[in-house]
């Protein structure tokens, strides 16, 4: 009995699923009769069905409901949108109770009789009228009892002619239910008069064909003895069920295209008996390749034959399986039609939905991810993104807005676009929601682009509707759209015209349980890498000026005038280096939400589509690991998750939050750097170059101590000192948890506590030099609003100060050592990094000298021609190409520099605070030396 | 037609070698006893993890029970064998020297385990049976796989 109920709501909700689109669709076009046959014949198989099963609320409910659709059927009622609303109203009480029954295996309590009320007003009232009209077939069909009794007829003879030997067996493999409804249909049909006199035979031929031959008689005369027995008039039952005049043998194609039997052939099959099958094929897969390895090696052997037709056979194998996974878009659409009239209806809205590739095929699991965001989007396009009809006529639209849904293949991945021709994002209501929610600041607001505010939609917390209607504008929304699209592998993108509409590309890969993996190897070691994510792989050999830097100990690639950090696999994963000398490093830059970054590892392999096998248990929490798979060699292989990367590395903070605009930003100016904005206890807003910063952690309060005037942190073993963003300890503990800017030299670690972080942006780094000793090195600009730039090293000085002034401090030895041994030496840094300007120049004026930095040669010379004369002058010789040209010739025409060293800046040079500096110091101090007095002479000459 | 079936209280034991020790994995749990295959490393993993390996397209981690039981690690070369294992749907293979009979013994000759015997054994033991003169320690396949957290945190 439950396998009989399951098998009714799995069918049930299926069909419901389909009504729903139908529905709205038959609205549309009232005219269109397959779609009503479909219509009618869920819901009447579900009347059956109920009836079979003793579900009372469903059968009062679906036969009420079908009562209405037949005189929609029967051309008696004008297919009006009150109608049709109380019909899908009816279709929402089916639903409930099947999804009550589904949970609790009875029906949910409930009172539908305004329901029934309401379809039998319309049904009374408009049928009274039409009844003159087809009076005969209506009296033929009140004579045989009515809808209700031809359905119990067409059970009780299919229930008997099941058990009869004769015509049990013709029964093998048929779908009693659908029988009994195409049985129904026919009878229906024919008491209607809407089919012609033979439906029934007719429906019987379809279903049994040839097997029909002989038991035809036995089938008729079950049903009508069935007719009879519910106390149908006997006459009326013979013209029911008289044979087709031999003419109308082939009878319209109408009645043809929608007998369900004519569709698709399906079964039901349990996913987990794909999956299982699923697992043996990539078995098998594996075992092929072995074999097929083998065959390389003897290419001789008998087996070479048949081992190639298995090669065949099993690729088509994979190939037919994995569609058994792959279900057409519309699954996750079907929904959609109906909720979009609810909404237009319930908005005061006119709205076209408008679908197209419906039949794209994706697989069910992706299908079920996507489907809760593309609902969410459809709701914000007809609540934010339409106008109302007035608004519409006013501004020259068509009254009826008009959503359209896309679906395709593209590359390996499906492409979704939603768009809607409504009134566009305005980009400066949403630069006042995000200042007033807090997430920006005016100047940020007023410094982006209208591209850029439209993006931060995707921020969470963000709602530009002006009141929180029933239907959306809660605020949690795109936020959660975006974060689901992405945790399935796939991207959304956002376009949209003021005015004219928004437009929402989301890229989603097919399937989940197989994806292109660039396998790579690092130590000997084999790891595969989801390829979406990556971007590009960048070797770092030293050509074209590509090689890895060391900033404070980080590294980082200076790729395209951008800086990438660098996370090392080995370092990452804390693989060994084998014996001998390692290849190349070779990069691999991916990009996990805004953030993008390189990892470093020793040789990349091919791309291969990989199957994807979950992390055991024991090992889920290595975050670094998205899965396991196996080669074709039978290795098992580690498939790394970008995102448990960039968090490892220290990202952490960069992925939860901000990260849009540093994206947009970056897009807009390539010559920028990142910079961490935090604002301090006093209020102050900061920026800590990125690059910089080791981690962000969170500090408790809690776990502050104090010793002899320092504020102190158990950090990794050891204990961190604490400062304020003025470079003082912590006075006391903060009342909750603040972020923490770990700043590291070496095996030492510094905390620098700020209020908050603000942001993190891609800043055009307009660094002017100020006092050394405020902790600031030169102000920037942040978004139109000028930020101080922190001079970390202030704060290393003052820690070691403070607290440790020992001999292991050696930048702060030299330093000082050069400050009253260098007093009044000028010098002119010429780079077109803004990094290594903002870099360099704090750290030369905190050694003490007085430094002038330049942009590019033309600045230089400008200074040259306004008489400014240098003791040396450091420029970056190492770029080739244009920039190092300009230089030359410049510096050409610099006829009174000549006299002055020149110092290059090799990128080796760029060094934020480590020992290295010692170097470049002492080159510094070396240089001038050579040249003790030319800064006089020069001032005299 | 199993012992089991017929008579239940005998317990059915995969008696396994560890090191010098005979350890019962329960039977019902061990779906498959196979010669060393090719292990492939994970790195990060805790400590006791040998690796994957490749049981016919399947996914198997490996766990080495001599360092699961704090002994000296396994001499390179020697022989072991692994015994397939299943928990929550997973497949796992513990590492042992050698694999022995099957074992019915009393459920109720069951002896508690010695006081004296170290924490990390008696963690992983649900029992014992002198079984020939020697100690068969019971596995507890559960606390099998609750392994240390990695050493470092970062």
């Amino acid at each position: 009995m439950d396998d009989v109920i399951n098998e009714f709501i799995a069918e049930a909700r299926e069909g419901i699923e389909a009504v729903d689109a139908k529905l709205v669709r038959f609205e549309q076009t009232p005219d269109d009769p397959d779609l009503l046959g479909d219509i009618f014949r869920l819901i009447h198989s579900l009347k059956g069905g109920s009836g079979f099963l003793g579900l009372m609320r469903l059968q009062s409910v679906t036969h009420a409901a079908e009562n209405v659709l037949g005189l929609y059927r029967d051309g008696t009622l004008a297919v009006d949108a009150a109608s049709v609303t109380v019909i899908l109203d009816a279709v929402d009480v089916v639903r409930a109770v099947i999804e009550g029954l589904a949970e609790t295996g009875v029906e949910p309590e409930g009172d539908d009789r305004a329901l029934i009320g309401r379809l039998d007003r319309i049904y009374a009232g408009d049928s009274a009228p039409a009844a003159t009209a087809s009076a005969a077939s209506r009296s033929l069909l009140e004579r045989v009892g009515g809808d209700a009794t031809l359905d119990a007829a067409c059970e009780g003879a299919l229930a008997l002619l099941v058990t009869v030997p004769v015509t049990g067996p013709l029964f093998a493999g048929i779908d009693l239910d659908r029988v009994q409804a195409e049985w129904r249909e026919a009878l229906c049909g024919v008491a209607r008069a809407t089919a012609a006199p033979g439906a029934f035979q007719r429906a019987l031929a379809e279903t049994f064909g040839e097997a029909l031959a002989g038991h035809e008689a036995a089938f008729v005369q079950a049903v009508r003895q069935n007719l009879i027995d519910l106390e149908g008039e006997a006459e009326a039952v013979d013209t029911l069920l008289a044979a087709p005049p031999a003419e109308r043998e082939a009878e319209p194609a109408r009645a043809d295209r929608s007998e369900p039997a004519k569709g698709p052939q399906t079964i039901r099959v349990g996913v987990d008996t794909l999956e299982g099958l699923m697992t043996m094929v990539s078995e098998l897969v594996l075992i092929r390749n072995q074999l097929i390895q083998t065959l390389r090696a003897q290419p001789e052997t008998p087996f070479a034959g048949p081992l190639h037709r298995l090669n065949q056979v099993t690729s088509e194998l994979q190939e037919g399986v994995m569609t058994t996974r792959m279900q057409p878009i519309s699954g996750a659409w079907a929904k959609l039609p109906r909720l979009v009239r609810d909404l237009a209806s319930d908005l005061g809205k006119r709205i076209d939905l408008v679908m197209t590739g419906e039949d794209t095929e994706l697989d069910r699991q992706v299908m079920e991810l996507i489907r809760d965001p593309l609902t969410h989007m459809i709701r914000n396009a007809a609540d934010h993104g339409l106008e109302t009809p007035e608004q519409r006529r006013a501004a020259g639209k068509p009254e009826t807005g008009r959503i359209t849904l896309l679906a395709r293949h593209e590359g390996g991945a499906i492409l979704i676009e939603m768009a809607d021709d409504g009134r566009g994002l305005p980009a400066a209501r949403i630069r006042d929601k995000a200042v007033e929610a807090g997430l920006i600041s005016p100047a940020q607001a007023a410094a982006m682009s209208d591209a850029e505010a439209r993006q931060m939609i995707f921020l969470p917390g963000f709602s530009t509707a002006a009141s929180v209607t029933a239907v959306s504008g809660r605020g949690v929304g795109m936020d959660v759209v975006r974060t689901n699209i992405e945790a399935i592998g796939g991207a959304i993108e956002l376009a949209s015209v003021e005015g004219q509409g928004t437009r929402f590309s989301i890229r989603i890969p097919l399937t989940l349980s197989i994806i292109a993996g660039l396998v790579v190897e690092c130590c000997g070691e084999r790891f595969a890498m989801p390829q979406a994510s990556i971007i590009e792989l960048v070797s770092a050999n030293g050509a074209a000026g590509r090689r890895i830097e060391q900033i404070n100990g980080a590294e980082v690639l200076r790729l395209r005038d951008r800086l990438l950090p660098l996370v090392s696999l080995q370092a990452l994963l804390g693989l060994e280096a084998p014996e001998g000398p390692r290849g190349e490093a070779c990069i691999v830059v991916a990009r996990v939400g805004a953030f993008t970054f390189g990892v470093i590892v020793d040789r990349v392999f091919d791309t291969e589509e990989i199957v994807v096998k979950p992390v055991a248990t024991i090992l889920r929490h290595l975050k670094l690991y998205s899965g396991a798979t196996i080669l074709g060699d039978g290795a098992v292989i580690m498939i790394l998750d970008f995102k448990g990367m960039a968090v490892e590395a220290g990202a952490g903070a960069l992925l939860n939050g901000g990260d849009d605009m540093a994206a947009e930003t970056a897009v807009s100016d390539d010559r920028t750097e990142s910079l961490l904005v935090f604002r301090a206890a006093d209020g102050g807003l900061k920026a800590a170059p990125l690059a910089g910063v080791a981690r962000i952690e969170e500090l408790e309060p809690a776990a502050l101590e104090w010793a002899d005037g320092r504020s102190l942190l158990q950090y990794r073993g050891q204990l961190m000192p604490v400062l304020n963003a003025d470079g003082a300890p912590l006075t006391s503990a903060p009342p909750t948890k603040r972020p923490l800017l770990v700043f590291s030299r070496g095996e030492r670690s510094l905390g620098l506590m700020a209020e908050e972080i603000v942001d993190i942006v891609e800043a055009a780094a307009t660094a002017e030099l100020a006092g050394s000793s405020t902790g600031v090195s030169g102000s920037v600009v942040v978004a139109g609003r000028a930020t101080e730039l922190i001079d970390v090293d202030f704060y290393w000085r003052r820690c070691d100060g403070v607290a440790e002034p020992r001999l292991d401090a050696p930048p702060v030895e030299t330093q000082s050592v050069g400050a009253f041994v260098r007093a009044s030496k000028r010098l002119l840094v010429v780079d077109e990094s803004p990094f290594t300007r903002m870099l360099l120049g704090p750290l030369l004026a905190q050694a003490g000298y007085e430094v002038e930095v330049a942009g590019d040669a033309e600045a230089a010379l400008a200074m040259h021609d306004a008489g400014v004369a240098f003791d040396l002058i450091l420029a970056d010789t190492s770029h080739a190409g244009p920039a190092a040209r300009r230089l030359a010739s410049a510096f050409g025409r610099a006829s009174a520099w000549h006299a002055t060293p020149l110092l290059g800046l090799g990128t080796r040079r760029m060094a934020g605070g480590d020992p290295a500096d010692d170097g470049l110091l002492a080159d510094v101090a070396e240089a001038l030396s050579d040249t003790p007095s030319s800064h006089d002479d020069q001032e005299a000459a | 037609m199993t012992p089991a079936t017929t008579e239940p209280s005998l317990e059915g034991l995969v008696a396994v070698r560890v090191g010098d020790q005979m350890i019962g994995v329960p039977l019902l749990r061990v779906q498959d006893v196979i010669a060393p295959v090719r292990i492939d490393r994970v790195p990060l993993a805790p400590f006791e993890v040998a690796g994957s390996l490749n049981l016919r397209g399947r996914i198997i981690t490996a766990v080495d029970m001599r360092r699961r039981l704090g002994l000296a690690p396994r001499e390179i070369g020697q022989p072991h064998m692994s015994v397939i294992v299943e928990r929550g749907g997973e497949l796992y293979a513990l590492q042992v020297e050698d694999v022995g009979d099957v074992l019915w013994l009393d459920r109720a000759a069951r002896e508690p385990l010695p006081v004296t015997l170290a924490p990390e054994w008696r963690a992983l033991c649900d029992g014992l049976h002198r079984h020939d003169d020697a100690s068969l320690l019971i596995l507890n396949i559960e606390q099998t796989f609750t392994l240390s957290a990695p050493a470092a945190g970062a």
